[in-house]
């Protein structure tokens, strides 16, 4: 890979997020990322919803589509579906995805589209001054519902790449996020990576210790498992469900025999954006109705 | 009962018995020989069971609408001629008149003695064909499928109808030319029954049209036809829909053309998915389009909003049925006029068309992709079940009349200066004509940032209050700029059309569907010796005030005929040209106007008003 890229040429606007807060580390992870795999700004799109976390395309300077709530993943699926050479990155938070787009993320990864789907996932929606997320604990600011699980759920959804990282280990994330951009430029399809991440206003604290220490005792890497193996969808809806004592982080899922939909379809050598602009001779359908 | 000219063909039966098909086999024989066709199918949101009618009604001379009654009906079961007691049909015997045939089969029915003895009293005259018998011989102790009692039927019909046999045999075999066997096995079906018809009633009743000696070059077909093949026309690229009446066939037809044209099609999870996918793919510089009907249309309407602010070009095909919710899924309403004017929190440029025929569709879809390209907007294109589902022979289109028009992109040299300048792109620059122009993604060293807040010219979020104010002007100066599109190609886009004497002093106003059995009415008012003219409206957005004005000129009588309760249009022409209609004639049964419904309610408004005696 290229590096002629360093993080500053990613560089755009200064963030608006709180002092602290977990974007950051999301928005130079992603910087990083981009440097070291090479990627030019003007090849990689990030679709984002709405939320704190979804102006994360205003701070970076490659191309951003900063959309409506939920529906990141629908229109990034129709921005690669039109433009597969690029990478297409799609964000959004816990409410983004698992709630107002739950249907799109029970859904989009079954056509096995190649986009990165980030959840920035903290538990809370901040940008309205912190109701309960659907991964919010139950009881959590009278929250009636028990927590969404975004790791069997993007399993049974069809994603072909399901990961958990966090923002308390940058490399981690740097590593899982490579990860996910490979195998969807592999041509293997939809990668999935839930960011387990604080909300340093209104939500700092996990079960009565702060964010950071709490996930740092309990960080447990998959990948350093040797008897781990991430192409077994039953290890990884097992792991999916180890909570507590654990929090098990990296690469649950892997499955690398399934095409891209832009694969299986040869979109990727003859995007639909890119072909004439012009108008067609319709005549045959025309006769059919003679 | 009175007739109008044409003849009025009627199958009727319940869902699954093969109404459609028999329908439109005979549609095109028809317009084979030489024949304008009209054929409407009325049916219910079920698969099997219920009561469907399908209504043909051809002439030598173009037609545009459908009657009640019928002159050939050909019944499949008991319900098509008596009803099952109101559940699904009150029936159609009510329907014939002196001089009417009915085709059916009395030894497979229920029907009692009485209802025939009555029918020949009233001057109809029946073929008692026993179709189920002959399907059944013509197994042969094979496998018995009741359904191709229909094409026996068929038979029977055209041979009332005294159609060309050889026509007939060749429009059933294109019909089912992927497979053999099924197209000799029909061809054989609707010989055993027009023979049987042909032997057993020598003398029965014929009603015969001469085909005209000169056959013009004709298309017979549906607006959702249409509105796939004027997509196809106008270089889609990326399709995506979910299932919902009436717009579902529009999938079907894009399907069996996609790999030809290279569309992408998809249907997602939900309509919200739907029109997100097209944004998406239409930011990313593809043509890319969507179809629904009102309920489908209500779950796409923040992301229009979003296409509004952020500039995507995108189409939407809103084919309207009857709501609220699901009202009657399977029916005809213009209800949805100002839901799709109106879609989505805040103002936003758009387009909103009103196509009056499959023919106008074909040529709307088509522009309706240049005009979003042209302007950064959405364009919607509404129209409603019948024209969505309705069979019309109209002209073959001349694809040449739509031309190619693509939006404003930035050339090499102007991208050029932006780099040289150390600069950014400008995604909502801000224009005179308020158009910014597109840059494709992925262009060198260069970005795009998008977004469906309020944003400077770079596409970075602003709560500035003069940034806002810049922006929206330069959003809605687009509109101005159409405006004056509109108004200088007027005969291109044709916003406005007049029909008859542009100075008569009744001045009939509609809109969408109604435009066929209007024009259908002037013919009638004509030969009544009242001249009258019809108004159609064919914008609804940006609307076409003066031209409105000037059409209706100093007409004394003004009626506006609209398929819906609330007098949509009615209140569109009062907002937005100031000027009352004088009387309003409104359907809401969830059923198109026939022609002499339509005719009866404006002679006996005329008499009421005193315009006639």
């Amino acid at each position: 890979m290229s590096t002629k890229y360093t993080i500053r040429d990613y560089d755009y606007k200064k963030p608006t997020w709180c002092p602290g807060c977990g974007d950051f580390t999301i928005l130079n992870v992603l910087k990083k990322v981009f440097a070291s795999m090479g990627l030019p700004p003007h090849e990689v799109v990030i679709v984002s919803g709405i939320g704190c976390g979804s102006k994360l395309p205003h701070y970076i300077r490659v191309n951003g589509f900063h959309t409506i709530h939920g529906r990141a993943l629908p229109i990034a699926m129709g921005l690669k579906i039109a433009r597969p050479d690029l990478t297409v990155i799609s964000i959004g938070g816990d409410g983004d995805t698992f709630g107002i787009g739950a249907g799109h993320f029970a859904n989009v990864p079954r056509s096995n589209i190649g986009i990165v789907h980030l959840a920035q996932n903290n538990g809370v929606f901040g940008l309205t001054t912190g109701q309960p997320s659907p991964t919010a604990p139950k009881g959590f600011r009278g929250n009636i519902y028990r927590p969404f699980q975004p790791i069997p759920v993007a399993l049974s959804a069809g994603a072909t790449f399901v990961a958990r990282t966090w923002t308390g280990n940058p490399n981690h994330m740097e590593y899982v996020i490579k990860e996910a951009i490979k195998h969807v430029q592999e041509g293997y399809g939809f990668a999935f990576v839930d960011i387990i991440q604080y909300c340093i206003t209104y939500n700092p604290v996990i079960f009565g210790e702060p964010f950071i220490t709490y996930y740092k005792k309990r960080e447990y890497d998959l990948q350093k498992d040797p008897n781990y193996d991430p192409s077994d969808i039953t290890m990884a809806y097992k792991m999916a469900y180890v909570d507590g004592d654990k929090f098990p982080i990296g690469i649950f899922y892997r499955d690398t025999s399934q095409k891209a939909l832009e694969v299986e379809f040869d979109l990727v050598n003859d995007p639909p954006a890119l072909r004439p602009r012009e108008a067609r001779d319709v005549r045959e359908i025309l006769n059919k109705y003679k | 009962m009175r007739r109008f000219r044409g003849i009025s063909w009627m199958i009727g039966g319940a869902a699954g018995l093969g109404i459609n098909t028999v329908a439109e086999l005979l549609s095109k024989v028809l317009v084979r020989e030489g024949f304008y066709v009209f054929a409407n199918i009325e049916y219910e949101s079920l698969i099997r069971g219920g009561h469907s009618y399908y209504r043909v009604r051809y002439d030598t001379r173009p037609l545009n609408s459908h009657v009640d009654y019928v002159d050939v009906l050909l019944a499949l079961d008991d319900p098509s001629l008596v009803g099952d007691g109101g559940e699904h049909s009150d029936g159609h015997i009510h329907e014939l008149h002196e001089g009417s045939v009915v085709i059916f089969d009395r030894e497979s029915s229920r029907v009692e003695d009485e209802v025939f003895d009555e029918l020949e009293s009233r001057g109809v005259y029946v073929y008692d064909v026993p179709m189920t018998r002959i399907v059944r011989e013509a197994a042969a102790g094979g496998k018995v499928n009741l359904v191709v009692r229909n094409m026996v039927g068929f038979g029977v019909s055209t041979y009332v109808l005294g159609l060309d046999k050889e026509v007939v045999e060749s429009v059933i075999r294109e019909r089912f030319a992927k497979k053999e066997a099924v197209a000799e096995a029909n061809v054989k079906l609707h010989d055993l029954g027009y023979k049987y018809a042909m032997e057993n009633f020598r003398d029965g009743r014929r009603i015969i049209l001469d085909p005209p000696s000169t056959k013009d070059e004709v298309l017979i077909a549906t607006g959702n036809h249409m509105a796939a093949a004027g997509a196809v026309r106008a270089g889609l690229r990326v399709w995506a829909q979910y299932p919902m009446t009436p717009a579902s066939r529009i999938y079907r037809y894009l399907e069996e053309v996609k790999d030809k044209y290279g569309i992408f099609l998809v249907q997602p999870e939900s309509e919200l998915a739907v029109i997100n996918i097209a944004i998406g793919a239409a930011f990313a510089g593809a043509r890319a389009g969507v179809a629904t009907s009102g309920g489908g249309f209500a779950l796409m309407t923040e992301a229009l909003g979003l296409a509004g602010i952020a500039e995507v070009p995108i189409v939407v095909i809103v084919a309207s049925r009857p709501g609220p919710s699901t009202g009657l899924p399977t029916r005809q309403e213009q209800g949805d006029l100002r839901q799709v004017l109106h879609a989505s929190q805040g103002y936003y440029p758009k387009a909103v068309i009103l196509p009056g025929d499959p023919y106008e569709v074909f040529f709307d879809v088509a522009n309706a992709f240049n005009i979003a390209w042209k302007y950064q907007m959405p364009v919607i294109v509404n129209y409603d079940k019948h024209i969505a589902e309705s069979f019309y022979t109209f002209p073959y289109p001349d694809q040449d009349m739509y031309v190619y028009e693509d939006g404003k992109w930035l050339s090499e040299e102007e991208l050029k200066s932006i780099r040289e300048a150390g600069d950014n792109y400008k995604r909502f620059k801000v224009t005179e004509d308020g158009i910014s122009p597109l840059m494709d993604l992925g262009t060198e060293d260069l970005v795009i940032w998008s977004t469906g807040n309020e944003h400077n010219e770079y596409g970075d979020i602003t709560e500035r209050a003069d940034e806002r104010v810049v922006q929206m002007d330069k959003r809605y100066r687009k509109i101005e700029t159409f405006k004056r599109e509109l108004e200088e190609r007027f005969n291109y886009y044709m916003p406005v059309k007049v029909y008859g004497e542009p100075d008569a002093e009744i001045a009939i106003v509609g809109w969408g569907s109604t435009k066929g059995v209007i024009l259908d009415l002037l013919e009638l008012l004509s030969e009544d010796g009242i001249n009258a003219k019809f108004v159609q409206i064919r914008f609804a957005y940006p609307f076409p005030t003066e031209a409105v004005k000037s059409a209706l000129g100093d007409a004394k009588l003004k009626i506006i005929v609209e398929n819906n309760f609330d007098g949509l249009m009615e209140g569109l022409i009062r907002e937005n040209a100031l000027i009352e209609m004088d009387y309003s004639i409104r359907k809401y049964d969830g059923r198109p106007f026939s022609l002499e419904y339509l005719y009866d309610r404006f002679i006996s408004l005329l008499k009421e008003v005193r315009v006639v005696g």
